[in-house]
């Protein structure tokens, strides 16, 4: 019995401690952006506007589910819910701290970026299914945009996965006890993260939404619970890129003193506070600058960080 | 545990064959995509099942991620409508039975003609064992990351040098067919056609 209810203890926690912070990440964000813009943000709901997103959740609950007409119904209503269940999947693998992973796979890194290269889908056919051509715009842009830097984020890991010799996360995690690889690969660091803010389409990179082009592009249509899956896993996208830069770079659960969860919980909420500082100071891009940035800049800059990496670890080895 | 995976086995195995039905039943270019998907999805599901972990993950990155491209290529290619929809005909709906029945047929005589092993090692099995004995056992490695990657940039080094070619003229190409007919106002040095060559103003 214990062999299925320790996992099953796992996941209930994981899926818990991910989802809960995904709703508090909403409010955390609008009051971040307030204090770095010079405004409140919410403060009205329950102390510091602590249950405003409880509040939104329940408005949430109470709107039309509208489905638009000549919209491919049953497309139109898978789509939201890819998004949410690959993101949620990705999160198996991270390792909270020693031994605490739902699912310690070989190769969970990989595992990742194949998750995240699914979740592509949900906007890509979300858009289509809307039958309206700013939804079909923002999701062709979306499905540039992230084939794109899926590549480089891939690339970018790679030197990592060299200097640790693994796939698996926990593996990586431990073989950064005498230095993190934030500062050997910081050209991988760089590019990851850059590819991670385009991978969960935040706004340096929202440009599949746009909304002074395409009214809010690929969920224009989408309203009530199923944009709220849309806007929920944005927010799950966004703890999943904190986790993995910090499990890639940061050194994971390592650290003095603390319990090695809690010092986990810290890096990744410092990575998503420096998230939101950026969305609270860089505009928009154009989507060719967009692409120049990746193609010309980031794919040159992994291949060449992949290239010294390996030889380096090539002339340690022998 | 055994009943669970065979459960989850019938399960995936159910998606395959639904999804692999919806592609020629759907009438809807992004729709069959969509059921293509279903069916490269629980073929990676058998082979996480399986314990092949690398497998599954290279499967979803490339299959799955390929066929994206599909769709984007259907909504594209078929851009006055996106959904359109297409009728075979008659002919064509003999001709693919025929192909159907003739390919099961194969596969079934070789199905039956193949003397399976018996031997075959569970994971935990395999996690016990020394590395001597894991080489023995071959694809139910564990550790069979790295020795694909062995195999790939040792034994099979010069087909997979060739592959990496075809790739590059393949990215070549689209590079030489993605060029500005027209020349573009601003771009840099190069990208324009050179003087005489450019297509027909529109």
């Amino acid at each position: 019995m214990n062999a299925i209810l320790g996992p099953l203890i796992t996941i209930v926690c994981v899926l818990g401690a991910v989802l809960t912070l995904a709703a508090l990440l909403i409010w955390v964000e609008r009051r971040l952006l307030g204090l770095w813009q010079d405004r409140y943000g919410p403060n009205r709901v329950g102390p510091f506007g602590l249950l405003q997103s409880v509040a939104d959740m329940v408005k949430i609950f109470f709107k039309e589910d509208w489905l638009p007409p000549l919209a491919d119904r049953a497309v139109f209503i898978i789509a939201p819910g890819i998004v949410m269940a690959v993101t949620l999947l990705s999160f198996a693998v991270v390792p909270w701290g020693p031994g605490l992973a739902v699912a310690d796979l070989n190769v969970g890194l990989l595992f990742v970026l194949a998750m995240s290269s699914l979740s592509v889908y949900s906007v890509a056919l979300g858009g289509w299914a809307s039958n309206n051509k700013y939804s079909l715009l923002g999701s062709l842009r979306a499905v540039g945009q992230m084939i794109s830097y899926e590549v480089f984020m891939g690339l970018s890991l790679l030197g990592v996965v060299l200097q640790a010799g693994s796939f698996n996360l926990s593996d990586i995690v431990e073989a950064q006890r005498g230095l993190w690889f934030c500062l050997p690969q910081c050209v991988g660091l760089g590019v990851f993260f850059v590819a991670a803010l385009a991978e969960t389409k935040r706004i340096p990179f929202d440009l599949p939404e746009g909304e002074n082009e395409l009214v809010a592009g690929f969920h224009t249509e989408y309203s009530g619970f199923k944009f709220a899956m849309f806007f929920v896993a944005e927010y799950i996208g966004v703890t999943l890129v904190s986790a993995l830069t910090v499990v890639m770079f940061l050194g994971g659960w390592l650290g003095p003193w603390l319990h090695p969860v809690a010092w986990f919980a810290i890096k990744t909420l410092a990575v998503i506070a420096f998230i939101v500082l950026i969305r609270a100071s860089l505009p928009r891009p154009r989507y060719d600058q967009l692409l120049a940035l990746g193609w010309k800049l980031l794919l040159p800059l992994a291949l060449a960080n992949l290239l010294v990496t390996g030889a380096i670890v090539l002339a340690q080895g022998e | 545990m055994d009943n669970l995976d065979t459960i989850v086995f019938y399960f995936l195995a159910a998606l395959a064959l639904v999804g692999a039905m919806g592609i020629l039943v759907s009438r809807n270019i992004v729709r069959t995509a969509m059921w293509l998907l279903a069916t490269l999805v629980a073929a990676a599901g058998l082979y996480f099942l399986l314990g092949a972990a690398f497998v599954g993950a290279i499967q979803l990155i490339v299959y799955a991620g390929g066929t994206l491209v599909l769709i984007i290529f259907g909504v594209m290619l078929t851009a006055k409508n996106p959904n359109v929809s297409y009728t075979p005909r008659t002919a064509e709906i003999v001709l693919g039975v025929v192909l159907c029945v003739l390919l099961a047929g194969a596969l079934i005589f070789v199905l039956h003609g193949t003397a399976w092993p018996n031997n075959v090692k569970s994971v935990e099995e395999v996690k016990r064992m020394s590395q001597a004995q894991r080489d023995l056992v071959g694809p139910n490695n564990p550790d069979a990351t790295e020795s694909t990657g062995r195999r790939f940039l040792g034994d099979y080094l010069v087909p997979f040098e060739v592959l990496s070619l075809v790739l590059l003229a393949v990215l070549i190409g689209a590079a030489y067919l993605g060029r500005p007919k027209v020349p573009v106002i601003g771009a840099p040095r190069g990208v324009n056609p050179p003087p005489g060559q450019e297509g027909p103003r529109k």
